[in-house]
């Protein structure tokens, strides 16, 4: 019954309440979004590495990322890795930031060039168009192509040359790092390399090998490179990728956190002074001082779990909307930031609930017999 | 009398400390009989709701005891003293104080919960409580499309919900009109008489002294015993409206007579020209 | 009138106004992250002692560009008319690792020209074998003047740390080309980072020179180059930030936005309800829902007026506080601008805003004051 009263005094004002909810929801709407868009990133960030097509990626000695990493392997260290046992093939890759250029606009992509008979390093898929393109071809990812608004026939400029586009890829586009291929051969000219030079090698491993066995083998018969397995080369790139958004992560659920936080307290206060009079009341017909601390808590606990849950919907419902009119963000909401934030979002709850347990401890009975 | 459910010995109330100590109740001492309805009546500020406050284990006497059906509040600490009110208790107040989100069923199972057999068992004795005060078809209504004397009603079956030896009502019907008010007034009546509660009544409403077997006059927090004796009602000379002459505060003498008025204004005028309302006025 | 009515529960108001002063806030921090990055990296580039800057052609930025121009082009340059001379400086990503932390770092080369302008500790570079570091990159990674650090394999050790150089994607980290070069010609890097170890050319003109002239002509005689204005690069960095970050903050700043609504309309709808009677008595005593109107927007317009000013304070403590703790982070709270932009989305907030209880007043039974 108490419980019963608890709800009908929380949808007496709907109007209230509902901005309640919404004013919760929403705040912790910020840090979904904000932790969401930096998963969702760093999945975006770590894709060329995972599904590349390697089961080894060597970089050059000292370097142990793909991601905002300089890499540049001469051709005979290329010919050594080549020939240590275990290398199935190694497809090398040439890998460049670079501004892309059309019609006025300009976006910064990562240049790859890739051979177009191999058949590792390019896309993996595609929506139109060849997947690997030639001599003055370049293949962009959709989310580029929507945004520049290219199709298959346009063209684009980078690092000075004009390119034509032959395909468009998906699943290659991140804000920080959306993945452009062109030739190998374009590619190595305008970085002034030597044919045979590689950023990367994108080594397959042969039958019967494991990648960790041949990383390691890599390391020890050719000292001037790195090597790593797919699943290191990803955690890596993922690593950094979260660690520059930590800062950011750690600074917006706190602010976010305390808007939620306010519009609890201010809710359950406004209510507890509203209903000074039930609550003396209900003290004076012989209820104890800690079922009032429950009705406290427990609204506020309500208004905090029906925020969370409006925020898990709007977060959710927000991803297609999202993913349509702003494609260059990503949203992946993983199971443990969702249960931190449902954490969080219990101990606001009970913090903000505190503030109105101490006006609830204050409520003379006696004001019941008061006009 | 040994059986009384509720004593109060010696009770004593002061605010304050030094010079700006309030003494609102001064050394009352009361006993209630099981059947019994006793009124207490006085102006304001003298000490009415202080002392039901404490009667009610709201408040903690300054000194002295109150006993309900044989536990001394003074002797229970802060935590101990709800489950009395619950238990002991019920409580009638001038504003109704209906929890307004619960239908008028609801708020009155709603004590029940501090009790043995809870919610469930009482939702039978509610309905026979709402049926006995004729609000049978009004259960689910909410308070705020009560009227007054409904709203006072549900109070009262709040009141006896679980079923406590000892009633407080504090201006049961300040908020009614006369017939709502003479209903509630015949409804404690019952209570008391036929089902053997203490009930105590403080109020300003004239009407109670029909019902009651003893009327109390609290003054200045000290309680004075007066006897159910007929109102000695007369009317103002200014303006013609009753007065108790017996209580009346404001008052003059002229050509020998006693006169009482509603008011100082009324006192005024009379004294401007007594001759002219002197003639005019006499008993009701 | 308003006011007594306001601070009949002042607690109930001060947590209202502090409500929305957090939302505010939170606005604030997105628009002062946003302003904070152009601050930083647009700091390098604006402050590069160059009339002008030549990069490979193609390129025009230095955050996040790969620039490489051949080996002749220095001189090709400085036989334009009108230069004086060209100084060469060479930069290139670097991923930074103690073991523990991660950090891309953007590492200068810098000839005589480029180097760090503002030291916050320490000493310029004096030796080889020396560094100077992004402060907020030393913070980071716990770094004073003479740690030694590890970069591409070799070590170094630090000589002073840097202002002024920083972005939590990019902090620089400063070494002396003739250093590099001399390493890197001794084998001592695994192999040469950038092929050439040429990415721009700071140029300085003849006194009395037209840049513009010899701009052109530098353009049209060295194929090879691009040439910009430091504050041209500038620019184009700022520009690449709000391509990177600029969709998602906007995202942020909207949500933020819809949170204001609410949480005003909340604001004012709880102080609504807690003078119910007193509004219905205005009413019953015949004033016009209008009127009624009218005191809610002006009290929305007070307490919107109090949480912008009390949101400003939030905010820059928030970025005082931030700074402290995450020293590669930048938020400029209180640009005017940015202020006054969200001022306008505060009042538009309100506005929204006050259609909440506007709506509970009007529901308000004036009969309700005969009532108890």
């Amino acid at each position: 019954m108490t419980l019963r009263w608890i709800a009908k005094n929380l949808l007496e004002e709907r109007a209230a309440l509902a901005a309640s909810i919404g004013g919760v929801a929403l705040s912790l709407v910020v840090v979904l979004l904000v932790d969401g868009m930096f998963a969702g990133e760093s999945e975006r960030i770590v894709t060329y590495p995972e599904r590349a097509g390697a089961d080894v990626w060597v970089m050059q000695s000292g370097v142990s990322n793909i991601h905002m990493a300089t890499s540049l392997m001469r051709g005979e260290v290329v010919g050594a890795v080549k020939a240590v046992r275990g290398v199935a093939s190694a497809t090398p890759i040439l890998n460049v930031g670079a501004f892309l250029e059309s019609r006025g606009g300009r976006w910064y992509s990562y240049v790859i060039g890739v051979h177009p008979e191999e058949r590792r390093g390019g896309p993996w898929a595609m929506v139109s168009g060849r997947a690997l393109p030639g001599p003055g071809e370049a293949v962009i990812p959709d989310v580029l192509a929507q945004k520049a608004k290219l199709g298959i026939g346009s063209t684009i400029n980078a690092l000075g040359r004009t390119f034509t586009i032959v395909g468009i890829s998906t699943d290659t586009y991140s804000m920080a790092n959306s993945v452009t291929f062109v030739a190998y051969g374009d590619l190595a000219q305008l970085l002034s390399v030597r044919d045979g030079t590689a950023s990367y090698l994108l080594i397959e491993a042969a039958p019967g090998t494991s990648s960790a066995d041949l990383a390691a083998r890599i390391r020890s018969a050719v000292p001037d490179v790195n090597a790593l397995t797919r699943e290191a080369a990803v955690e890596s790139d993922r690593r950094i990728a979260m660690q520059m958004g930590i800062g950011i992560i750690g600074v917006m659920t706190w602010v976010g956190g305390l808007v939620a936080a306010l519009v609890i307290a201010l809710t359950t206060y406004t209510a507890t002074i509203r209903r000074a009079r039930e609550l003396g009341v209900v003290k004076a017909l012989g209820f104890r001082q800690r079922t009032l601390y429950l009705t406290v808590l427990v609204q506020g606990g309500v208004i905090a779990a029906l925020g969370y849950g409006v925020a898990l919907a709007v977060a959710y419902a927000v991803r297609p909307l999202l993913g349509v009119s702003t494609p260059e963000v990503a949203l992946v909401y993983p199971p443990v930031s969702l249960l931190r934030l449902a954490a969080t979002t219990a101990l606001i709850a009970i913090a903000a609930s505190c503030l109105s347990g101490r006006h609830v401890a204050r409520v003379d009975p006696a004001i019941a017999f008061r006009e | 009398m040994t059986d009384a459910r509720l004593t109060a010995m010696r009770v004593t109330k002061v605010f304050g400390t030094g010079h700006t100590a309030v003494r609102a109740v001064h050394d009352v001492s009361l006993e209630i009989a099981p059947g019994e309805l006793v009124m207490i009546m006085g102006p304001s500020g003298s000490g009415k709701t202080t002392l039901l406050s404490m009667l009610g284990g709201l408040m903690r006497p300054s000194s002295g005891h109150v006993t309900i059906d044989g536990i001394d509040l003074t002797t229970l600490n802060e935590s101990e003293l709800p489950d009395v009110r619950a238990r002991k208790i019920g409580f009638i107040f001038q504003a109704f104080n209906l929890l307004s989100s619960l239908t008028a069923e609801e708020n009155v199972v709603f004590p029940a919960q501090l009790v043995a057999g809870g919610i469930r068992a009482a939702r039978t004795r509610a309905s026979a409580l709402l049926e006995r005060l004729g609000l049978a078809d009004r259960r689910r209504a909410l308070p705020r499309t009560l009227s007054g004397g409904e709203k006072q009603r549900v109070a009262i079956a709040r009141a006896l919900i679980n079923d406590p030896p000892v009633i407080l009502a504090d201006e049961p019907t300040g908020n009614l009109d006369s017939v709502h008010g003479q209903e509630v007034l015949m409804i404690l009546h019952e209570v008391a008489r036929d089902e053997g509660r203490a009930v105590l009544v403080v109020t300003h409403d004239p009407r109670v002294e029909d019902i009651a077997d003893r009327i109390l006059w609290l003054e200045d927090g000290a309680l004075r015993d007066r006897k159910a004796e007929p109102h000695s009602w007369v009317r103002d000379p200014v303006c013609r409206m009753r007065v108790d002459e017996w209580t009346a505060q404001v008052s003059t003498e002229h050509a020998g007579r006693r006169y009482v008025f509603c008011s100082p204004r009324c006192l005024v005028r009379f004294e401007a020209d007594p001759e002219r309302y002197a003639a005019s006025s006499g008993a009701t | 009138m308003i006011w007594r009515s306001l601070l009949r529960d002042p607690a109930r108001l001060l947590l209202g106004m502090l409500t929305v002063a957090a939302v505010i806030a939170l606005i604030l921090i997105f628009e002062g992250f946003r302003i904070g990055l152009h601050v930083q990296v647009s700091a390098f580039p604006r402050n590069l002692p160059a009339d002008l800057v030549a990069t490979q052609a193609g390129v025009s930025n230095i955050l996040g560009a790969r620039s490489v121009l051949p080996q002749g082009a220095r001189a090709d340059v400085e036989a334009v008319p009108g230069v004086r001379a060209a100084y060469p400086l060479a930069g290139f990503p670097v991923i930074y690792s103690d073991g523990k932390l991660t950090s891309p770092i953007y590492v200068v080369a810098y000839d005589t020209a480029g180097g760090p302008r503002h030291l916050l500790a320490g000493r310029d570079i004096a030796d080889a074998d020396e560094v100077v570091i992004d402060a907020a990159l030393a913070a980071k990674f716990h770094l004073a003047p003479s740690s030694r650090v590890e970069f591409l394999g070799h070590p170094f050790t630090v000589a002073g740390l840097s202002a002024d150089t920083s972005n939590f994607f990019d902090p620089y980290v400063f070494v002396r080309l003739v250093d590099l070069i001399d390493l890197s010609l001794a084998g001592e890097f695994a192999d040469r980072p950038m092929d050439g170890g040429l990415s721009f050319l700071l140029i300085e003109l003849q006194p009395g020179a037209d840049r513009n002239t010899v701009r052109a002509a530098i353009e049209q005689r060295v194929s090879a180059v691009d040439v910009f204005t430091p504050s041209e690069l500038a620019t184009n960095d700022e520009r690449r930030v709000d391509d990177f970050l600029g969709p998602a903050l906007n995202v942020l700043t909207m949500v933020a936005f819809a949170a204001g609504v609410l949480v005003v309309g909340l604001t004012l709808y709880v102080s609504v309800l807690g003078r119910v009677r007193e509004f219905g008595i205005m009413k019953a005593i015949g004033a016009r829902p209008a009127f009624l109107a009218r005191h809610v927007l002006i009290e929305a317009a007070v307490v919107s007026t109090l949480a912008l000013v009390l949101g400003m304070g939030l905010a820059a403590a928030t970025a005082t506080l931030i700074h402290a703790t995450l020293p590669e982070y930048l938020v400029v709270p209180l640009d005017p601008t940015a202020v006054a932009r969200t001022a306008t989305a505060v009042t538009a907030m309100a506005a929204l805003a006050v259609l909440i209880p506007i709506r509970r007043i009007a529901v308000i039974d004036p009969a309700s004051v005969f009532s108890r």
